[in-house]
């Protein structure tokens, strides 16, 4: 014999606002996955790289011309071991900075899986209602009609009394 | 039964009932509702995302991407380092250099530096960069909640206290029943008495004098209250002569 009480809420949304955050919805989740599954090509790595290495190429064709002008102007033979030695120097500072470039952008790689990993674990759906249902049980909830029955009861057998 | 002899049954029955057998339980559960896309959006997501945390807070180098990340580099370094040899080696042949000449020894002794400093700058690279992103994953985990999608409040009202009003009652009622019996039924009191019946009996005064104790400004010249008017209706007409009791005899009103 209990009581029981349900109490429904639900939101009401811009209909439009709500179909604009349905369709976001796949995209946030087709976007977020591939970042995480896929960083490196997700960010463009490959083209960033190709376009970090044309910089350093020409940066190593400069200092190439430069180092080949100086000496001649120096009257240093093109064949000459120092100008060799030379050439190959500009040689490893262009490996040295394809390397750094390189391996920096696979660190920007792991930033940006980390991020999309913080914003995958952080996504919250929407809320939209939620029901609540409040029951009463218990014998002390009869007090009140026990007691209410022993009054009636007591005063029928006065009024029989008397 | 006297007043005290009540008290002290009521006191009794209190101690005997000590059971707590008359409670009442109040349950309420709740439960949320969320849109169903952003729901399976969340359950995708929380999955996955939670898998990257995990791998990069206890395994930050040792997770797959790390190894690929460092894989990568280690072979775009060694594909530098062949390249440069080979241009020397282009270079050198095209001036006369020989291969076995010290000069070359030299040249090939400093490349083989710069790839030992490559791939040494591209593991303090990513190994920092796993140490960052494997502190940000312990920030996110500590950070993370689960979604609640419910809950439920019992209360729970128990203990002695809660028979009072029915031990009351029932002797309230027996009371009633034994007086009746003992005065045949001539000297019942009134079961609901009327809250001026209730100052009566509490006072032993009329309810005259109750009035004219809440209304000491009325107090006449010579000490004495004068007669409560009951159900009098008063008129205030101008003119009336209808007499009122708190106006001197003959005012007009």
């Amino acid at each position: 014999m209990s009581t029981s009480t349900t109490t429904t809420a639900s939101n009401v949304f811009n209909p439009l606002a709500m179909a604009q955050y349905n369709s976001f919805q796949p995209q946030i989740q087709t976007q977020l996955q591939n970042n995480i599954n896929n960083p490196w090509s997700a960010m463009g790595g490959n083209q960033q790289f190709a376009n970090m290495n044309e910089a350093n190429q020409a940066q190593y064709g400069a200092n190439m011309g430069n180092s080949i002008s100086s000496a001649l102007a120096r009257g240093i033979q093109p064949n000459s071991p120092l100008l060799a030695s030379m050439i190959n120097k500009n040689a490893s500072q262009y490996s040295g900075a394809t390397s750094s470039g390189y391996s920096n952008l696979w660190q920007q790689a792991a930033n940006f899986r980390q991020g999309s990993a913080n914003a995958a674990a952080g996504y919250s759906p929407l809320a939209t209602g939620g029901v609540q249902k409040q029951s009463a049980g218990g014998l002390g909830q009869w007090i009140g009609v026990a007691t209410a029955a022993i009054q009636g009861a007591g005063q029928i057998g006065a009024a029989a009394v008397a | 039964m006297s007043q005290p002899q009540l008290f002290k049954v009521l006191v009794k029955l209190e101690q005997r009932l000590s059971l707590n057998t008359m409670s009442t339980t109040k349950t309420t559960s709740q439960s949320n509702t969320y849109a169903p896309g952003s729901m399976a959006t969340y359950q995708n997501l929380t999955g996955s995302g939670g898998q990257v945390l995990s791998q990069n807070a206890s395994q930050p180098f040792s997770n797959p991407f790390f190894q690929s990340s460092l894989n990568a580099t280690g072979q775009a370094n060694t594909n530098l380092f062949n390249n440069s040899n080979t241009a020397l080696a282009q270079r050198s042949n095209a001036l006369g250099i020989p291969s076995n000449s010290p000069f070359m020894a030299s040249q090939l002794g400093a490349n083989q530096r710069q790839l030992m400093t490559n791939q040494s700058n591209s593991f303090n690279n990513l190994y920092a960069g796993a140490i960052a992103n494997r502190n940000n994953s312990v920030g996110s985990m500590m950070q993370y909640r689960p979604l609640q999608t419910g809950g439920s409040q019992v209360q729970a009202t128990g203990g002695p206290g809660t028979m009072l009003p029915l031990v009351d009652a029932s002797i309230a009622a027996g009371s009633q029943v034994a007086a009746s019996a003992l005065a045949g039924g001539n000297q019942v009191p009134p079961q609901n008495p009327t809250g001026d019946q209730q100052i009566q009996q509490d006072l032993g005064q009329s309810v005259g004098a109750q009035y004219q104790m809440q209304n000491p400004q009325q107090q006449l010249p010579n000490g004495q209250y004068p007669a409560y008017p009951g159900n009098q209706q008063l008129s205030y007409t101008m003119g009336s002569q209808v007499s009122n009791p708190f106006m001197p005899q003959g005012s007009g009103y």
